[in-house]
C-alpha cells in the first residue's frame, strides 16, 4: 500500500524535465511583469516629480515595456 | 562766310553737346542700374542675415529634453514656488552611462552566439525561441530602467534654493534641497584624463540645512555649475 506522499513523488517523477522548465519559465516571467509593472509605476512617479514633455513618451516606453513582458508569457504559455 | 563758318560751328556744337547729353544719360542709367543691383545684392544679403538670426534665436530657444546641462529649462519639479524659477538643470554626464550602454549593445549579440554553444543543441526550438525572447526583454528592462535612473537623478538651481532628487532602487526616491542663504561652501572636484577631456566633475556643497552636504557625481560643467551658484549667492548678500 502507498502512501500520499509516495503516490505524489511518484506522479511528480513522471513529469518530464521540460514541463518543469516550462514551469521555472512562466514563474520567472510573472515575476518580470511584476517587475515591468513597477516599472510603470516608477516612471509615473518619477514624472510626478519632474514634470516635462519627455514624461510621456517614457511612460509610454514603460506600457510598451509591460506589455512585451505580457506578450513573452502568453508565447510561453502557449508554445511551451 | 565767316557767318556760315560760326553757324556750322554752332550746328557741331549742339551736335556735340546732343552727343554728351546721350553718353551721360546712357552712363547714368547704366550708373542707376548698377547701383539698384547693389542695392538687390545688398538687400538678399541682409534678408540672409535676418534669415540666419531667426534661425539662431529659434536653435538658442530649441532644448534638447535630454540634455545634462540644461539653462532655464522647461520642466517644474514637485513642491516649486509658484515664483520660484529653475536657473539650472543637471544630470550626470552622457558618459557616465556608458558602461549599461555597452552591456546593453554587448547583450543584444549574445543571442547570435547561442547556436555555437554546446548545451544549446539539447534545447528545442520553441524553448530557444522564448529564451532569445526573454534574454531581449531582460535587455530592454536592463537598458530602460538604468535610463530612467539617468534621467531622473537630477540637480536643480532656482532662483530661490538647490535641489537634489535622487532615485535609489525602484520605489525609493530621495528630495533634498537647502535655500540659498544656508550654503557655505560650493566646491567641485575633476581630474584625469577623461574626466578633463570632457569636462565633467562632483559638486559639493555644504550647507547649514537640514541635509549638511549635497553632491552631485559626474555632473557636466562643474566649473560653470559651481560659477553659477556662487553668482546667485552673491546676488543674495
Amino acid at each position: 500500500m502507498e502512501t500520499p506522499v509516495e503516490k505524489i513523488l511518484k506522479f511528480l517523477l513522471t513529469i518530464s524535465f521540460w514541463f518543469w522548465f516550462k514551469l521555472l519559465l512562466l514563474v520567472g516571467l510573472s515575476v518580470y511583469i511584476a517587475f515591468a509593472m513597477l516599472v510603470v509605476k516608477q516612471a509615473k512617479m518619477m514624472g510626478e516629480t519632474i514634470s516635462g514633455g519627455t514624461n510621456i513618451l517614457l511612460l509610454g516606453l514603460a506600457w510598451i515595456h509591460l506589455g512585451a513582458a505580457i506578450l513573452v508569457f502568453l508565447l510561453a504559455l502557449i508554445l511551451l | 562766310m565767316s557767318e556760315i563758318f560760326v553757324a556750322s560751328k554752332r550746328k557741331l556744337g549742339t551736335k556735340r553737346r546732343l552727343g554728351f547729353d546721350r553718353v551721360t544719360e546712357r552712363l547714368g542709367r547704366e550708373q542707376s542700374s548698377v547701383k539698384s543691383k547693389i542695392e538687390k545684392k545688398k538687400e538678399i544679403k541682409v534678408a540672409e542675415k535676418c534669415r540666419l538670426k531667426n534661425l539662431l534665436v529659434s536653435l538658442r530657444g530649441f532644448e534638447n529634453p535630454f540634455g545634462t546641462y540644461v539653462r532655464s529649462p522647461k520642466v517644474k519639479f514637485e513642491a516649486q514656488g509658484k515664483d520660484e524659477e529653475i536657473i539650472l538643470l543637471i544630470r550626470s554626464h552622457w558618459v557616465t552611462n556608458v558602461p549599461w550602454m555597452l552591456v546593453s549593445f554587448l547583450g543584444i549579440f549574445v543571442p547570435f552566439i547561442w547556436p555555437f554553444l554546446p548545451f544549446a543543441q539539447f534545447l528545442p526550438l520553441r524553448f530557444q525561441t522564448i529564451l532569445i525572447l526573454v534574454w531581449y526583454l531582460l535587455i530592454l528592462g536592463f537598458a530602460f530602467e538604468n535610463f530612467l535612473r539617468w534621467y531622473f537623478n537630477v540637480f536643480i538651481v532656482t532662483n530661490y534654493r538647490v535641489v537634489d532628487i535622487d532615485f535609489y532602487s525602484l520605489m525609493y526616491k530621495e528630495v533634498s534641497d537647502a535655500e540659498l542663504d544656508k550654503i557655505e561652501d560650493v566646491t567641485y572636484r575633476t581630474g584625469g584624463i577623461v574626466r578633463s577631456f570632457l569636462n565633467y566633475g562632483d559638486i559639493y556643497i555644504q550647507t547649514a540645512a537640514e541635509k549638511a552636504e549635497f553632491d552631485f557625481q559626474g555632473a557636466p560643467k562643474p566649473g560653470q555649475v559651481v560659477e553659477t551658484i556662487q553668482n546667485l549667492l552673491e546676488r543674495q548678500i
